[in-house]
């Protein structure tokens, strides 16, 4: 389990969940992919899972970004880098927030 | 001892609830929602977790092929610390604790070979069948995931900034550095001013929830289930507590209890045991209903008032929780045994070794004073993991006495049984041995074959009841209660007393104190 805490109200950080979950099922609806052959295409064991996902429970896995990135057609540091603003919005601010 | 353990786990395994189940040959549908009892089984997990003081949420979902999935989360970060699907006709339960993920049509016997995976306690190399409440492996299964997942995090954050009107730490939870997944933690601010005091942490709960994991990991540890030797307060109290989890205490005919249910069977087992961490739990349990029939004081103890003072004492113990180190105390507070007692107020805290399957290490017990008043009866909150060695010295010269097993009648092959000087109140189950003509004080310990435990329980309220201060300690399956003074300021005893009831289970339960504090059983026992 990958630990990262984030000093947000419970409600912040869920509400970022969702919305990195709507993401997600964006980049999936808009690769083509089913739900299930996502799934497939980033070793998910169990396709339930990216259904979790993209309601907004749980978070990728960082080992799984560039599986995730390779089959959504995403550019590897355009998806992290969005993740990054759903999971992490503190590191997120820091690095791409410049004044 | 130990039987009335057995007993806690038949009632909790007295209530057969049908699980879901499907036919291996089921072909899918089209797919569905949960039912409404899937459903229920899943919120009466969390609702039993919750109550535990498990910072658990719940969630649920359909899959775009409209599958239904049902995922546990952790409240303070949301992390998921288990999922369960119905994919195909088949259901998938998995999760970070778990290396691997079941499958299978038949639900209840997933949860009952990943119990058995997974046990919280060490489970018995015996091989016999477990047979035990489904709903009750079902908690264990998310209380594991829970547990395995850094439980810990969760207890840091409350116990850093506690909410005033919030005292409900985690069982099982932990402020160690050495928890099950090796994750290095902070020392929350409370915990490091006390790092000097105590070396493990400390939670509370209630007692039904306490007993709720317990038996959980109890039932997890693959012991089977004794029926017959229940003692009838503690039948009472357990029931209730049971009852209280929703898994058990009804009147629903027990077809998942072991059909052997014979105590010889049991007894055997507990000595085959005796030195496993599940069999020190399950005399804890047993302790706990034994306590459940004492008198109590009128004040309750607040468990709001009781921190979560305990941390991982400081650095070098930066291991995966391999050495042993790292503890988990779980309180139980109060004893809640309405039926028995109204103001019920004992509070019993058992510590658990961290290491990678917990071993309950020590036994606390901790009374409330009535007010202020100096001369109210208490228990001091000792901590130890050992005994002290001037109370082992006089153990050492204690006088032993044998504790009838179940089963022995007076007169029996084994030996006479003998009960209290003074009539017993009457058993309704009638499991208790004692000899229907009470045997007066006149016996001698060199007469004395067994006692039952009706003396054990008489001669233990009368000590507690002429002991001002009583202190409890427990090394391994041997539990003290001894007078604070012995330790604190021996001088003031004038003759040191001591007994030991040896348990058919091979646990035991020593007295000590000043002999005044055994009064009326001082010839009987002596």
């Amino acid at each position: 389990m990958y630990g990262n805490p984030q000093r947000r109200s419970a409600p912040e950080v869920q509400d970022l969940r969702r919305e990195g979950g709507r993401w997600l099922k964006e980049a999936r609806e808009a690769a083509g992919l089913s739900q299930r052959q996502l799934a497939a295409k980033v070793g998910a064991d169990y396709y339930t899972f990216i259904s979790q996902l993209e309601t907004g429970r749980g978070r990728i896995p960082p080992d799984r970004y560039r599986d995730w990135a390779r089959a959504l057609n995403v550019p590897e540091r355009t998806f992290v880098r969005e993740l990054m603003r759903f999971y992490d919005p503190i590191t997120y601010d820091i690095l791409f927030n410049e004044e | 001892m130990t039987l009335l353990a057995w007993e806690q786990s038949a009632d909790m395994a007295a209530q057969v609830l049908s699980f879901f189940q499907r036919s291996p040959r089921y072909v899918p549908a089209p797919a569905a929602d949960w039912s409404q009892q899937e459903l229920a089984e899943f919120y009466r997990v969390e609702a039993a977790l919750l109550r535990a003081g498990i910072r658990v949420g719940t969630d649920r979902g359909l899959s775009d092929e409209k599958e239904p999935w049902f995922v546990f989360y952790r409240t303070d970060d949301g992390e998921v610390v288990i999922h369960f699907a119905r994919i195909d006709g088949e259901y998938l339960i998995a999760g970070p604790a778990y290396e691997e993920i079941a499958r299978g049509f038949d639900f209840s016997s997933m949860v009952r070979n990943m119990v058995a995976r997974h046990p919280l306690i060490r489970r018995s190399d015996r091989g016999d069948n477990i047979s035990v409440h489904p709903a009750a492996l079902l908690v264990a299964v998310v209380g594991t995931a829970f547990f395995k997942s850094g439980e810990a995090r969760a207890a840091e954050s409350g116990a850093a900034n506690p909410p005033a009107s919030h005292a409900r730490p985690a069982l099982l939870s932990s402020s160690s550095n050495t928890s099950l997944n090796g994750g290095a933690a902070a020392l929350p601010p409370v915990a490091a001013a006390n790092a000097q005091s105590a070396a493990y942490d400390t939670v509370q709960l209630p007692a039904n929830q306490a007993i709720l994991v317990l038996a959980a990991a109890l039932l997890a540890a693959d012991f089977k289930v004794e029926q017959s030797s229940l003692e009838p307060a503690a039948r009472m109290a357990l029931a209730a507590n049971a009852a209280a989890l929703d898994l058990g205490g009804a009147a629903t005919p027990d077809t998942t209890a072991v059909a052997d249910g014979d105590a010889s069977t049991a007894l055997a087992h507990a000595a085959a045991a005796v030195s496993t961490p599940a069999q020190t739990a399950s005399s804890v349990l047993s302790l706990v209903a034994l306590l459940s029939t004492m008198p109590s004081t009128v004040d309750r103890i607040d468990p709001t008032e009781t921190t979560l003072d305990g941390a991982k004492g400081g650095g070098g113990n930066g291991g995966n929780g391999g050495d042993g180190t790292g503890r988990y105390d779980a309180a139980v507070s109060p004893l809640s045994a309405p039926s028995v007692h109204d103001s019920a107020d004992w509070v019993l805290k058992i510590r658990l070794g961290a290491g990678a399957l917990p071993d309950v290490e020590a036994v606390q017990l901790v009374r409330a004073v009535v007010g202020d008043t100096a001369t109210a009866q208490k228990i001091a909150v000792i901590e130890v993991s050992k005994l002290p060695d001037v109370l082992a010295e006089i153990l050492s010269q204690s006088t032993h006495v044998q504790v009838a097993p179940v089963g022995v009648q007076p007169g029996g092959q084994t030996g006479d049984v003998v009960a209290a000087p003074e009539t017993p109140s009457p058993s309704a189950g009638g499991d208790t041995v004692s000899p229907p003509e009470p045997v007066g004080p006149q016996k001698t310990t060199a007469h004395i074959d067994f006692v039952s435990i009706d003396l054990v329980r008489q001669v233990i309220d009368s000590f507690m009841a002429h002991t001002a201060v009583v202190s409890l300690a427990m090394d391994g399956s041997q539990v003290v209660m001894y007078d604070a003074r012995i330790t604190s300021d021996p001088g003031a005893i004038t003759h040191v007393t001591s007994v030991t009831f040896e348990l058919p289970d091979h646990s035991s339960i020593n007295l000590v104190g000043d002999h005044s504090a055994f009064q009326q059983y001082y010839s009987f026992l002596f």
